[in-house]
């Protein structure tokens, strides 16, 4: 079996496949962005959730080999949204920015399977990782209404007194708190958003 | 029958614009199930009352014909039960592409069994 090797894919590369994926749905530009409607209306997935996943196999969620579907931990779907919505728009990344090599795989059974999943390079498999995580932050936070949206929440800083530059780790902390519940994402992610685009 | 059930559900459900968790949050579902009811893999219930449950949540109009329709089907395949054994074929395509843990390894070969073993039943 061939190995699958990551395609060579930059941060403004999944960036323009997340924005293209966005306004190919019709997307207004509100947020936050329904990307279960996207996933589940939009691209006619089905979502299968599986109880333990998480539990017994420290997983959230995977697209599955024929690309229609995204199996989830069904505690996070039940229990954690933002995780959720998280785990969507990473699984979709895949759908999005990884079909041609998922493809050629050819994998027509279980033990081609297991070789595959066992061989495959842990530096293939970090970099298909990282640009699923690059389309799902640009996905969900994209840069333009994060801009409004920072402007936003900084006016309201900047009228009590604060400037951008004074901002202290917990505030800016606080601040990318406030912007993740706009958006129905984590802190986390809506830190790494926020570096990504330059805006810190 | 049974997938004939499911997928009026989900063309129901998609119709009026519930994700599953919204659908399942909104009227106490267990996602799980009613994946596994639109996919095919678990009957309808043989209750009346529970079909109309899932008729009013799907927005069919009460005495509409879609609704009686919907209910009909139901009835007619619940109880029945349709194989809980995938394929070894259906099988490959719902593996996963990726596995990402959390903890960034790699499953060990027992695991994975167990893994394939729910994704069977999934």
């Amino acid at each position: 079996m061939d190995q699958a090797r990551a395609p060579f894919l930059t941060y403004e590369d999944a960036n323009a496949k997340a924005l293209e994926t966005l306004l190919s749905r019709n997307w207004n530009g509100q947020i936050p962005v329904d990307i279960e409607a996207i996933v589940e209306f939009g691209f006619e997935m089905d979502v299968v959730p599986v109880r333990g996943l998480k539990d017994k196999y420290s997983v959230d969620g995977f697209l599955t080999l024929d690309l229609a579907a995204i199996v989830v931990d069904e505690y996070i779907l039940e229990r954690h949204p933002t995780r959720y919505r998280f785990t969507l728009a990473h699984e979709l990344g895949h759908k999005i920015l990884h079909t041609s090599t998922f493809s050629s795989l050819k994998i027509t059974s279980l033990q081609e399977w297991i070789d595959f999943y066992l061989g495959l390079d842990e530096q293939d498999y970090g970099w298909f990782e990282r640009q699923a995580y690059w389309f799902a932050g640009v996905i969900l936070v994209p840069e333009e209404p994060l801009v409004e949206e920072y402007e936003k929440v900084l006016g309201r800083l900047n009228s009590s007194g604060l400037t951008d530059t004074a901002l202290s780790y917990s505030s800016r902390t606080q601040l990318a708190g406030t912007l993740a519940k706009r958006f129905h994402v984590s802190t986390g992610v809506m830190q790494r958003r926020l570096e990504e685009t330059g805006i810190w | 029958m049974a997938k004939a059930f499911g997928e009026l559900f989900k063309g129901y459900r998609v119709a009026s614009t519930q994700t599953l968790r919204n659908f399942c949050v909104e009227h106490g579902f267990d996602p799980g199930n009613i994946s596994k009811l639109e996919r095919g893999i678990m009957p309808p219930p043989q209750s009346e009352a529970k079909l109309r449950q899932y008729a009013e949540a799907l927005k069919l109009p009460a005495g509409s014909e879609e609704f009686r329709e919907f209910v009909d089907l139901g009835l007619s395949c619940a109880g029945q039960i349709p194989s809980d054994i995938m394929a070894d074929e259906d099988l490959v395509r719902k593996l996963p592409v990726l596995l990402r843990t959390v903890s960034g390894k790699k499953l060990s070969a027992k695991e994975l069994d167990r893994l394939v073993e729910e994704i069977r039943r999934a």
